[in-house]
């Protein structure tokens, strides 16, 4: 397999992982660039336990989490800052509600620990088994279990409310 | 946790939780994104990128088992001296893209081991050949458009101190300048290829935030509502950390209003009249929160 071929058929899986993680649009290619420029240097090490995107995922996870503590979380935007390429006005259109979906829900999980964040978002947005969540974390797999049931219990409370705040702000003024 | 299901599968269908995550996962990066990524990372890791493979375990152990360092043909030459060089950690992946090169010519088959050999200075080499998964093959055919290997350049790599192995091929990659006319000029080390972030005083970030607002408010009055939309979205992106959030916000809403998106228009004017309670702005929320 060349590198190439790792990094299109992880590319996708890769900028979702790091979006669901916290990385902000305007960072995440620069942060998909570090995951693979990392995996192409430990490629060698790569033996083959695991499967190649759980690998990957390691790197992944890794490089969010330096990303969170990092400067780069709290860098001002600055005005006239490049604009990405979408294209089409629909295609801006649905870009934009994308970016509003992802928003409301990075603000969601943004309420988790880390460790609950990581779980919920492996097993429930990316589908990974809970077997290759316990190795790529350290944990057993009663480990995972509870943390995504605590992380379900927290996301379900937070959408709750947030619903409620927006039924009531839309009613405050209503005579 | 095999019998445990996901989640989206069990919760009700109109629940907000489930539609959020359903919609949260055909989240898909924009169009282009991976090529224009593919050709970054490609200028940044130089020619090994493109080369480097990852082969079975099988494979991998074949390869090693015909690699000597005495080895006749190239092919088998350069995965022993990759093999072992990759026992040198760092040195390998310099090493690495010397040796892809000598797969061309003996000559450079044995300057790269020379290169690797002074790179890893006393480490033993021939006792470290372990059986890895991953090892490097024989490249495309296209690589001799881009690597030039004439003596010319021969001459250029012998002359690069073995720090300076990645950095010469990185600079052989890069060279406009056909196959054998490369210059001595072209040994200097690599320059990284990275976003610049950009730093600039507290005052002018403040100035070019307001001349932004005023800009988008422009477009706005103007009636480009859509290109305020483009304009607007990468600033919300940042909404806690920006001076001018309240005034972004509420300029976001008018040109969602605009433009005719009127859901999206009063979701984030609800959103506004949460976030900001006593802002002048708010009664104009209001209304638009409550209106048919």
């Amino acid at each position: 397999l060349k590198f190439e071929e790792i990094y299109r058929e992880n590319y996708e899986f890769v900028w979702q992982t790091l979006r669901h993680m916290g990385t902000h649009e305007r960072d995440v290619q620069d942060v998909i660039q570090k995951v693979f420029i990392i995996a192409h240097r430990r490629l060698p090490e790569f033996s083959g336990r695991s499967s190649l995107k759980t690998w990957i995922c390691g790197i992944t996870l890794r490089v969010a989490s330096d990303y969170r503590r990092s400067a780069v979380t709290r860098r001002e935007v600055l005005s006239g800052e490049e604009q990405p390429d979408i294209g089409t006005e629909a295609m801006q259109l649905h870009h934009l509600e994308q970016q509003e979906q992802l928003s409301e829900l990075d603000e969601i999980l943004a309420e988790l620990p880390f460790e609950q964040r990581t779980v919920f978002v492996l097993f429930e947005l990316q589908e990974m088994s809970g077997e290759d969540i316990a190795k790529l974390q350290g944990v057993s797999e009663g480990t995972v279990r509870s943390r995504l049931r605590l992380a379900r219990q927290a996301f379900w409370r937070e959408v709750e409310l947030r619903r409620n705040h927006m039924c009531c702000a839309a009613a405050v003024g209503d005579p | 946790m095999s019998d445990i299901r996901r989640w989206v599968d069990e919760l009700p269908r109109d629940s907000a939780a489930r539609q959020l995550l359903v919609e949260s996962k055909k989240a898909r990066s924009p169009q282009g994104s991976v090529d224009r990524g593919w050709q970054a990372l490609s200028v940044t890791l130089g020619v090994g990128a493109t080369m480097a493979t990852l082969t079975t375990k099988a494979f991998a152990n074949v390869v090693t088992e015909s690699t000597t360092l005495a080895s006749t043909t190239a092919t088998s030459t350069t995965a022993a001296s990759t093999t072992v060089l990759s026992t040198g950690g760092v040195v390998a992946a310099k090493a690495t893209t010397l040796s892809i090169i000598g797969l061309f010519n003996l000559k450079w088959v044995s300057v790269s081991i020379l290169v690797g050999i002074g790179a890893l200075g006393s480490q033993s080499l021939i006792t470290k050949v372990k059986p890895r998964a991953y090892d490097v093959r024989r490249p495309t055919t296209n690589l001799s458009s881009t690597v030039s290997l004439s003596s010319t350049s021969f001459s250029v790599v012998n002359e690069v101190h073995p720090r300076e192995v990645r950095g010469v091929s990185e600079a052989l990659t890069a060279s406009p300048t056909p196959p054998g006319s490369v210059e001595k000029t072209d040994t200097r080390a690599p320059v990284v290829v990275t976003t610049p972030i950009v730093k600039a005083s507290r005052g002018s970030v403040l100035t070019k935030q307001a001349q932004e607002v005023a800009r988008v408010k422009h477009l706005i009055d103007t009636g480009s509502s859509t290109a305020a939309i483009s304009r607007l979205e990468a600033s919300l992106q940042n909404n806690e950390y920006s001076t001018f959030s309240e005034e972004r916000d509420a300029l976001y809403v008018d040109a969602l209003e605009n433009s005719g998106r009127t859901i999206q228009a009063k979701s984030r004017a609800a959103r506004f009249i949460l976030k900001y309670p006593k802002s002048p702005h708010i009664e104009k929320m209001r209304k638009l929160v409550r209106s048919e």
